[in-house]
């Protein structure tokens, strides 16, 4: 198994540099800089170069890249979302509680105007997740907003680290006990659904190692899904969990302390306030909700304050959008945070860049204005954690992808030909939702009458 | 089998009811069954004749190569000779093809041709555990062989001799994983076998089955990772048990497993459907993964990856329908308008605009795709999976109008195939040694108003009438009013039944009445009815002790006449034609 993982990794590796990233030079003008590591810089230049910043300073040069004139503006790096489904053709494969096989990596959409909607609030980075229907759900996708590449390829963030879907509670539980007439049909039972997995996964790993150390001779059956499983046992895999209440979020970390997993983040985690000193103790991390709950029984109470208590107690917070509404303006959600829970700027805006970026695994590109870093940043006409500020331009690798004054109304890229066009646009073609539950209700019953 | 059926209807009722006119047709079906082993192809076969001489032609015997005037001579199904100077001999039958022009007969990349579709609503399997159902449900039968639902005498084999197709690759009907594709002539004959090559592909789809695992995108791709890299193990323990045996386990090996072992080692390629960009981006993104050789299918929108295609070096097989043309989607729009409120018509707003300028621009990318294609240096052919034959030549027009260049149109249609299917030795040019198949048209075949006139399948010729003639009749080539009393006659083997058609007009629609010579006192209507321009199509449903059939008829008319076809299920396609007696009152 492990030959063929490092065969699998090559693979991966040689078609994630054939696909050609496009990379830009920017100079970014007399800007208020919110570097989130270094404090505020005011009327100062950032400069990149080649997709990177290169330069932070006064009277920088531009050396023939595109000049922005920020005065007066705040620039911020790009806003990074831990949470979403946007850019993606299937969100879950809902048919199988336990489902780590899947990958939405496989059906990436360069062309979702969510995409478009998500550059015009200052987010650059999202998290593209399976759905919540499976204890265990699909892997996600960590993606870079780059609205207007047709390859689906490019849309990926070369290198970030491979992430997974867990669910608790309600989803998995309607979509299949109840859904199906299978298991899970409890809280309990999707527990059993983690330990069965996991004990598949090791046994497998058994009955690899002794067919690859020449004890066995004829190969046991290849599993693309304990293969993925075996890989969260080895510690490659970033769990992300859908969770609400704290008697399961208990629960889930005692299933991974007894299988030596501890690489999670627990989202919504709306009771996460309850078992924050746990979380933190643990090592898991939390993506949360400004303020929104109630909206099903078991997330019936929470508080606005969650955030706050979360990042006071020690663990790494974000907030997230888990919509294609909410990822316009997840600097809002921020700032309500701020409201409930007096975070200070920088904490606040941690929880929208840096944290975000440190629960994926890209810390180290993404999250903060600093040299070498990804050239990835959202230009606000005031500091973006007032309620008047608008976002002017966001810019990915040093590209301009979103320009408040210069580009069309109508971003689309790909265009039905025989589309019908109504007097009123969304009459015809509806809203488009994102969510966890994405697609469940098709496969249970069919298509939506 | 006429009187048998007389015999166990045991209703006296039943009998007395019973319509003369359908007995004798179904009589007629199972005498067709009966001789479908000796049957003749209805379209005007050239008898036993075997040999064929076309003088005084324009040969375009590739699409680089074109002899003004000459001639071809055929011999049991083979291109005997070609040339300017080809003399014909005493036993030949002379084609009436002076003037005309030869081509090498098109090949079809990938269809269903010659297989029956399955109507009605697909039914949800019903399995204990949907996220572990058995492969058959799941739509993973790799290894079914194509021959299986293939039936030389279906009634879309006709309808591709028709318009060019002399060769196709066919494959399955299913979801995901439907089979192995096979080369099949398209001379429609059940005494010599039509199979030219078996299992020469395995076909595949990003189409799910409902309700069950793989459920969706994501899932299928890990679902054909998993079968595919199980199938390696497999494949490699299998040679070193076959190598040495001794102390091992005997393989355990299951069909879909087998199917894949000739894909992993590289003896047979992939035909993957991938109608757009991002389908085609995850077509290669799996056979970069797995490894295996692909040609990408059914491609409507696929220029935007040509650069990534050519790069990798993928066969594209693109897909002979376009979009509906903008003057028509507009007159459409129009009629629903004028059918809903005048008022609102009147005035467009500036986002409506807007609007319709990136429709136009998006129906321009689809219609100019192959003319792009062809700029990036993309060596492609055609597919007619989901195309429809009858449209074939106005949408290679339309392609050409958009600046596809003819003559890679013409190797799209039979030298790229050719090669793609690896079938160069046989097919595709009209060079002495290869099979008999030949297009022979009256105009060259791009060009406005041409007519297929002979088609030479395995050396079997098929003739056609000039449609263009008999439309001349109608004086303005205008919608012409149907009503009238029309005689049929209906032409199947062993048996000719005519009668007489009534047609009266029914709102925008007609009313059609067959009243059958045997049985006059006792008329069927038409159900259906549908009409097009000049054609009309319909369906008569017969009901027999529990044998329910469902004729499709579908004619074209003049003034004058109509000639057609009557289609009965899988017993084949027949001539149906008629003549008009009179206008009502």
């Amino acid at each position: 198994m492990y030959k063929l993982y490092i065969s699998i990794v090559l693979v991966l590796t040689v078609v994630q540099t054939d696909a050609q990233i496009e990379m830009g030079d920017i100079l970014i003008k007399n800007g208020n800089l919110i570097t989130i590591t270094d404090g505020e810089k005011m009327e100062t230049d950032i400069l990149i170069k080649n997709g990177k910043i290169s330069q932070i300073g006064k009277n920088l040069s531009a050396g023939g890249a595109k000049e922005i004139d920020a005065t007066g503006m705040y620039v911020m790096p790009g806003i990074i979302d831990a949470h979403s489904h946007a850019g993606i053709d299937a969100v879950n494969e809902g048919t199988n509680p336990v489902t780590p096989e899947v990958w939405v990596g496989d059906a990436l959409d360069p062309f979702d105007i969510t995409l478009y909607r998500a550059l015009a609030g200052g987010v650059t980075t999202s998290h593209a997740m399976h759905g919540s229907a499976n204890a265990i759900g699909g892997q996600c996708e960590t993606i870079k907003h780059r609205y207007g590449v047709m390859d689906p390829e490019e849309m990926r963030m070369e290198g970030a680290p491979r992430t997974i879907k867990f669910a608790l509670g309600e989803n998995p539980m309607r979509s299949h006990g109840e859904g199906r007439n299978v298991p899970p049909r409890s809280r309990m039972g999707i527990e059993q659904e983690f330990r069965r997995s996991f004990a598949a996964a090791e046994l497998y790993k058994k009955e690899w190692s002794a067919y690859n150390s020449g004890r066995t001779k004829m190969p046991p059956t290849y599993s693309e899904r304990n293969e993925v499983l075996a890989d969260i046992l080895d510690g490659e895999i970033i769990i992300h969990c859908h969770s609400y209440r704290a008697d399961e979020i208990v629960m889930l970390m005692n299933v991974l302390e007894d299988y030596g997993v501890n690489k999670i983040c627990f989202q919504h985690v709306n009771e996460g306030f309850k078992v924050a000193p746990e979380l933190a103790a643990f090592g898991a991390q939390a993506s949360v909700f400004a303020d929104w709950w109630a909206y099903k029984f078991e997330v019936y109470y929470s508080t606005a304050f969650n955030a706050a208590i979360l990042a006071e107690n020690g663990v790494v917070t974000s907030i997230n959008s888990d919509s294609g509404e909410l990822i316009r303006h997840l600097y809002h959600e921020a700032a309500k945070s701020q409201r409930y829970g007096d975070l200070s700027d920088t904490e606040t805006l941690k929880l929208i860049t840096l944290n975000p970026a440190i629960q994926l695994g890209i810390e180290d590109r993404v999250g903060s204005l600093e040299k070498g870093k990804d050239g990835d940043i959202a230009i606000f006409s005031k500091h973006p954690l007032s309620i008047y500020t608008v976002p002017q331009y966001t810019i990915v690798d040093g590209i301009m992808r979103f320009d408040i004054n210069s580009q069309p109304a109508d971003m689309r890229i790909d265009v039905d030909p025989e589309e019908a066009i109504p007097a009123f646009y969304e009459q015809e073609h509806g809203h488009e939702h994102d969510a966890c539950m994405e697609g469940v209700y098709e496969q249970l019953f069919g298509e939506r009458e | 089998m006429y009187v048998e059926l007389y015999y166990f209807s045991s209703e006296q009722d039943y009998l007395d009811q019973m319509k003369k006119f359908k007995l004798s047709l179904i009589a007629m079906l199972c005498l067709s069954l009966q001789y479908l082993s000796a049957q003749v192809d209805y379209d005007k076969v050239g008898e036993v004749a075997g040999s064929y001489y076309l003088q005084n032609v324009q040969i375009i015997q590739s699409p680089d190569k074109v002899i003004e005037r000459g001639a071809v001579l055929i011999k049991n199904g083979i291109i005997q000779q070609v040339g300017a100077n080809v003399r014909a001999p005493y036993d030949a039958e002379i084609v009436k093809a002076d003037s005309m022009y030869v081509y090498a007969a098109f090949i079809d990349g990938l269809s269903h041709t010659g297989i029956k579709k399955e109507e009605g609503k697909e039914e949800r399997p019903n399995v204990r555990f949907p996220g572990d159902p058995p492969d058959e449900v799941a739509g993973i039968t790799p290894g079914r062989k194509v021959d299986e639902m293939y039936n030389p005498k279906e009634s879309s084999i006709s309808k591709m001799r028709e318009v060019g197709f002399g060769i196709a690759h066919i494959v399955p009907i299913g979801k995901m994983l439907p089979g192995y594709g096979s080369i099949v002539s398209l001379s429609g004959h059940t005494e010599k076998n039509t199979l030219l090559k078996e299992d020469v592909s395995l076909f595949s789809q990003f189409k799910t089955s409902r309700g069950v695992y793989p459920g969706t995108i994501i899932g299928i791709i890990a679902k054909y990772k998993d079968l595919y890299r199980n199938a390696s193990y497999k494949l490699k323990y299998n040679k070193s048990y076959a190598l040495a045996p001794q102390g091992l386990e005997r393989p355990d090996i299951s069909d879909s497993e087998a199917a894949f072992f000739p894909v992993i080692e590289k003896k047979m390629p992939v035909f993957f459907t991938a109608e757009k960009h991002k389908d085609i981006a995850r077509a290669i993104q799996l056979k970069k993964e797995l490894g295996f050789d692909m040609v990408v299918a059914d491609v409507k929108q696929g220029d935007g990856m040509a650069k990534k295609l050519k790069g990798m070096n993928i066969p594209v097989l693109l897909s002979l329908s376009l979009p509906k043309e903008m003057k028509d989607m507009e007159e459409e729009e129009k009629k629903d308008k004028s059918s809903e409120d005048n008022k609102e018509e009147s005035k467009k707003t500036e986002e409506q605009i807007a609007l319709e300028k990136r429709k136009k621009e998006s129906y321009d990318s689809y219609i100019s795709q192959a003319a792009k294609m062809e700029a990036a240096g993309i060596s492609f052919g055609f597919s007619m999976i989901d195309s429809k034959p009858k449209e074939v030549q106005a949408t290679l027009r339309r392609m050409i109008a958009a600046g596809l260049s003819e003559k890679t149109a013409l190797a799209a249609l039979t030298t790229n195939t050719a090669k793609m299917l690896n079938i160069t030795n046989i097919a595709g040019t009209v060079e002495q040694g290869k099979m008999a198949n030949l297009m022979v048209t009256d105009k060259p075949y791009f060009e406005k108003g041409a007519n297929v006139r002979f088609m030479f399948v395995d050396g079997q010729k098929f003739t056609y009438e000039s449609k263009k003639k008999k439309k001349k009749k109608n004086s303005s080539g205008e919608t012409i009013d149907l009503s009238g009393l029309y005689s049929y006659v209906a032409e199947v083997p062993g048996q000719t039944e005519e009668g007489e058609i009534n047609i009266e007009k029914d709102g925008d629609s007609y009313k059609l009445t067959l009243t059958s010579n045997d049985d006059p006192g006792d008329p069927d209507v038409a159900q259906n009815v549908s009409v097009d321009g000049n054609n009309v199509s319909f369906t008569l449903d017969l009901n027999n002790d529990g044998m329910t059939m469902s004729l499709l008829f579908d004619l074209d008319f003049t003034e004058e006449d109509y000639e057609g076809t009557v289609s009965v299920g899988e017993f084949g396609t027949f001539p149906f034609t008629g003549e008009k007696k009179s206008k009502p009152e």
